[in-house]
């Protein structure tokens, strides 16, 4: 998941929408109310004659701007963030860097610490100096949930920012209930 | 047979937790997270869908729009036209039709409505897609899988003795849940239904507060 993504995506087709809305709509328009005029009159011809050819260089412009604008938007599609190095800090004397997924594994473990968490995985993202963590938990479906978002909060998060030397690590969990291999169900 | 129970004002989750709600929860403490207003908001936002499916749609749409433009004008621009459009016939046609032609108003009432379309599923911000739970810290948003949040509620109301199974379903924000009986002690057992979902609810502490319908099913 990015956030970013769903942002861009509602703006696109927010502004696609509107332009083909207020296109149409306008069409309409001149169509049921403005006189009956041919779509291209005498007029229209004499105003692409006369701006020949610098009219068709900004059209050529639009349209290859239109293309690449719409293919950025199609790349972003596929964007993962998940990140293989975290950087932790970089000065004159150098850089220090870790690796993500050790990170992410000491995140899952720590997670799994909980007696709520039956399993966990994690996963570091976000950009360059700005971490986050998404997490996939299977908790058990008879502890209530503020068992869960407690051990997050007070103890994988603060041990998180610690390591990273952060002050807000941000973390989605994505969080999966099932019943508690501890338990009996009986059958009636 | 379905049999809804008689009516009465849906309660909410928040208030309207038994007293004796702490038993469901088998030893575990009752750890309940302070309210923060903007950890909720951020929460039921960050499940909200992404609309990619459509994203994807417009975006190949107008890459192939604007290269075709671009390579008809810049290739008849430069003297050697491609010619992939008949323009010709296309300059032909719209030079003899009026701008009242009913195919013309058709095409611009479909684009006019395609573009509204887009606007509202831009706009309109969408169920999500994880039921966001209560945390009280601003940094850790948390949502449950649906099937997960109802396959609880089921479970809780299979724990009321005389229910032999429960179905829960999702609409909007009201549960139905749904259990099958042999049928007995009608009323009170749709209440003890309801109690025992409530209970369950408030264990899970979703941010947006459910309503809880029961539809008692009787099996002979």
């Amino acid at each position: 998941m990015n956030r970013r993504t769903g942002r861009g995506n509602r703006w696109g087709l927010a502004l696609v929408g509107l332009v083909l809305a207020v296109l149409g709509g306008l069409t309409l328009a001149r169509g049921l109310l403005g006189p009956s005029t041919p779509i291209v009159d005498a007029g229209t011809r004499g105003f692409f004659a006369g701006n020949s050819p610098l009219v068709w260089w900004v059209v050529a412009a639009v349209s290859v701007l239109v293309a690449l604008l719409a293919l950025r938007w199609l790349v972003v599609q596929g964007r993962r963030d998940a990140r293989t190095r975290l950087r932790l800090e970089s000065g004159p004397d150098g850089v220090t860097e870790i690796a993500a997924g050790g990170m992410a594994h000491a995140v899952a473990a720590d997670v799994e610490a909980s007696p709520a968490v039956l399993n966990a995985d994690a996963d570091l993202v976000g950009p360059r100096g700005h971490p986050e963590v998404r997490l996939r938990v299977a908790a058990d479906e008879a502890a209530p949930i503020a068992e869960l978002s407690e051990h997050l909060s007070r103890v994988t998060l603060p041990n998180l920012r610690d390591a990273l030397d952060r002050d807000h690590v941000p973390a989605v969990a994505r969080v999966s209930l099932e019943p508690s291999p501890a338990t009996q169900r009986v059958v009636r | 047979m379905t049999r809804p129970l008689p009516p009465e004002e849906p309660e909410e989750v928040r208030g309207a937790v038994p007293a004796d709600g702490a038993g469901a929860h088998r030893g575990w403490a009752e750890a309940v997270p302070p309210r923060d207003k903007g950890a909720d908001r951020a929460a039921v936002r960050a499940f909200r869908p992404q609309r990619r499916a459509p994203a994807i749609v417009v975006a190949v749409l107008l890459t192939l729009l604007g290269l075709l433009v671009a390579a008809e004008t810049v290739s008849a621009l430069v003297g050697s036209p491609l010619r992939w459009l008949p323009y010709d016939r296309m300059l032909a046609w719209a030079s003899t039709t009026p701008w009242s032609h009913p195919l013309v108003l058709a095409g611009a009432a479909i684009v006019a409505l395609i573009g509204l379309a887009l606007l509202v599923t831009a706009l309109v911000p969408g169920r999500p897609r994880m039921v966001p739970v209560r945390t009280g810290d601003p940094d850790l948003i948390i949502g449950v899988r649906p099937k997960s949040f109802t396959r609880a509620l089921e479970h809780a109301a299979e724990e009321v003795p005389g229910v032999r199974s429960a179905h829960a379903t999702l609409r909007g924000r009201t549960v139905a849940v749904t259990p099958a009986t042999s049928g007995w002690d009608d009323e009170g057992f749709g209440h003890a239904v309801r109690e025992a979902v409530l209970t369950r609810l408030a264990g899970l502490d979703p941010v947006e507060p459910y309503q809880v319908a029961v539809n008692v099913k009787e099996r002979r």
